[in-house]
């Protein structure tokens, strides 16, 4: 195993291609399955010894698996600050196991398209992405990976509650489906709210970039699904697909109306965001987020050639703090930070004018 | 609406608490919230309607959490009897349950089952397991989960007013009900 951060420009995870199905709206999909085991007590009630002896065995099982024997294990209490928020940026770790990073880690495949963490709020969460909107390709790799894992632990299960949970929320199959959608057609329209409001009350949460607590950038919200107990796996996934599928019914058809009835409007927001990208000298992440937003946009409806989404995607991440400083090789601040970032996206556009 | 403490975001979290016998409803964001040690607000991966209240737009007062707990009953001495029970296995209490949303090991399950329940059936919709089961708990469906199904079913049909496929299941379900009864009750 090489180590992961000596070639970090290289680790680019292959669920922002920009590919798969309704790439234009659906940036990735992600499964996420919670498992404990049953002999000690879920990691917020567990003492330092009990974390570091699951961490260990954890991690011995796990490396053995198809799917991480050729990846990386990193121990988050051994990772420096900025690349600790690297990995968050990168949706690849939660924000919840930086916060006390001690005794435990995270496994990543090759492809980075498999992930688990180990002692975040539950003993295991076993992860899988896919590129645009795959909820049945992430549901079907993720139990994949608890078939490989199941013989080897002692997982804790209730015939009656099925997977035992930190958390009540997500006993049951513990399984979490999350969408990453660009909706930048619902809120131009100002119809977001209400497919918002609808889709809460359908039992779905609805949150910014980064999960709970974050707030909305660049038009890109976060749906998944809340319930997880009396639905089987199947059903979460058939239910997950409809009514997301639904939304982005909804954003096509936004688009287009916006398209129709003001295209000099459209035009203008698209391309102006598209000069700021490629001229600024000073920008902020927050910016950056919104003018990648309607140069998105803006490629999808044909107002522009390029960059394609894989580029796009890459920007996204790429143009966040711990991304920027681990390319700078130091960290960074206030206005050196605007500068460096506005830098990377002129390169990064200049690039693909060529 | 507002958050009442700051008066600056959003209210996300409707806490409900209980100060010298006086109900008191507040509206917080997910910040003030946070503050008030309801470990709502966290950037973690938890739906944001299970904690200390929840969405504003979907979740009346008699669905929130908060809402749940706040229904706390005293015993003579003026502690709450929930407070009482501590799980064997790991020391945990429904008290730390509240302030933390986090069960302390998988036995807690088991010893705050039936504080657990409702919880439970309020925020799924449901309070049985439907799904994957591992190999070494059998791995094959258990007759609880037939019956599971056959209620999830059953609330389909009524929803989509197919009422005389709405009654089979009615009596399957009844049917089930009675065979489980002959069986010795399965540990949770």
């Amino acid at each position: 195993m090489s180590d992961f951060f000596s070639d970090f420009d290289s680790r680019v995870p292959a669920w922002l291609s920009g590919s798969g199905p309704a790439a234009d709206i659906v940036l990735s999909t992600r499964a996420r399955l919670a498992r404990n085991l049953r002999a000690f007590r879920f990691p917020n009630h567990a003492s330092d010894p009990e974390l570091a002896t699951i961490l260990g065995d954890l991690q011995r099982r796990l490396v053995r698996t198809p799917a991480f024997d050729q990846g990386w294990f990193l121990e988050t209490g051994s990772l420096d600050d900025i690349q600790r928020r690297s990995l968050k940026e990168m949706h690849l770790v939660s924000p919840a196991l930086l916060r006390s990073p001690l005794h435990r880690g995270v496994l990543l495949s090759r492809d980075m398209c498999r992930t688990s963490l180990v002692n975040e709020e539950d003993h295991l969460r076993l992860q899988a992405y896919r590129s645009g909107f795959d909820p049945g390709g992430a549901v079907t790799d993720v139990l994949a990976l608890d078939d490989q894992l199941e013989g080897e632990i002692d997982v804790a299960f209730s015939d009656e509650l099925g997977y035992l949970t930190a958390c009540p929320s997500n006993a049951g199959t513990g399984l979490r489906l999350s969408a990453l959608v660009h909706l930048p057609g619902l809120v131009l329209a100002g119809e977001i709210e209400k497919v918002l409001n609808a889709l809460r009350h359908l039992r779905f949460a609805v949150r910014g970039l980064f999960g709970e607590g974050s707030t909305v950038r660049g038009a890109v919200f976060q749906i998944s699904n809340m319930v997880t107990l009396g639905r089987d796996e199947a059903e979460v996934t058939n239910d997950f697909s409809y009514h997301v599928g639904r939304v982005l019914i909804h954003e096509k058809t936004a688009r287009e109306q916006l398209y129709q009835q003001d295209r000099l409007g459209l035009e203008d927001v698209v391309l102006r965001s598209s000069a700021v990208l490629a001229a600024a000298r000073l920008i902020t992440a927050q910016e950056t987020f919104d003018r990648l937003s309607h140069v998105r946009l803006g490629v999808s409806l044909g107002i522009l050639e390029g960059p394609e989404p894989a580029v796009l995607n890459r920007a996204l991440v790429r143009q966040q703090t711990a991304h920027l400083e681990l390319a700078a090789g130091r960290s960074l601040a206030g206005r050196d930070k605007s500068a460096v970032r506005a830098d990377y996206l002129r390169r990064l556009l200049a690039a693909e004018d060529e | 609406m507002i958050c009442q403490n700051c008066g600056l975001k959003d209210a996300a979290v409707h806490l409900v608490e209980r100060q010298a016998g006086q109900r008191l409803s507040l509206w917080l964001c997910a910040d003030c919230a946070a503050a008030r040690n309801t470990r709502y607000g966290g950037e973690d991966d938890r739906p944001n309607d299970f904690g200390a209240g929840g969405n504003p737009d979907e979740t009346g007062d008699a669905d929130s959490l908060a809402s749940f707990l706040g229904k706390v009953e005293l015993d003579g001495l003026g502690r709450n009897v929930n407070d009482a029970v501590v799980c064997p296995a790991c020391g945990y209490t429904m008290e730390l349950f509240r302030t933390s949303n986090r069960l302390g090991c998988a036995q807690c399950y088991r010893v705050f089952k039936a504080q657990l329940r409702p919880l439970l059936r309020r925020f799924h919709g449901h309070d049985s397991h439907l799904g994957k089961i591992p190999e070494q708990a059998g791995g094959l469906p258990s007759a609880r989960a037939a019956l599971t199904r056959a209620r999830v079913a059953l609330e389909k049909a009524i929803a989509s007013e197919n009422f005389e496929e709405a009654a089979q299941l009615r009596d399957s379900i009844r049917q089930l009900e009675d065979d489980g009864e002959d069986r010795p009750p399965e540990g949770a």
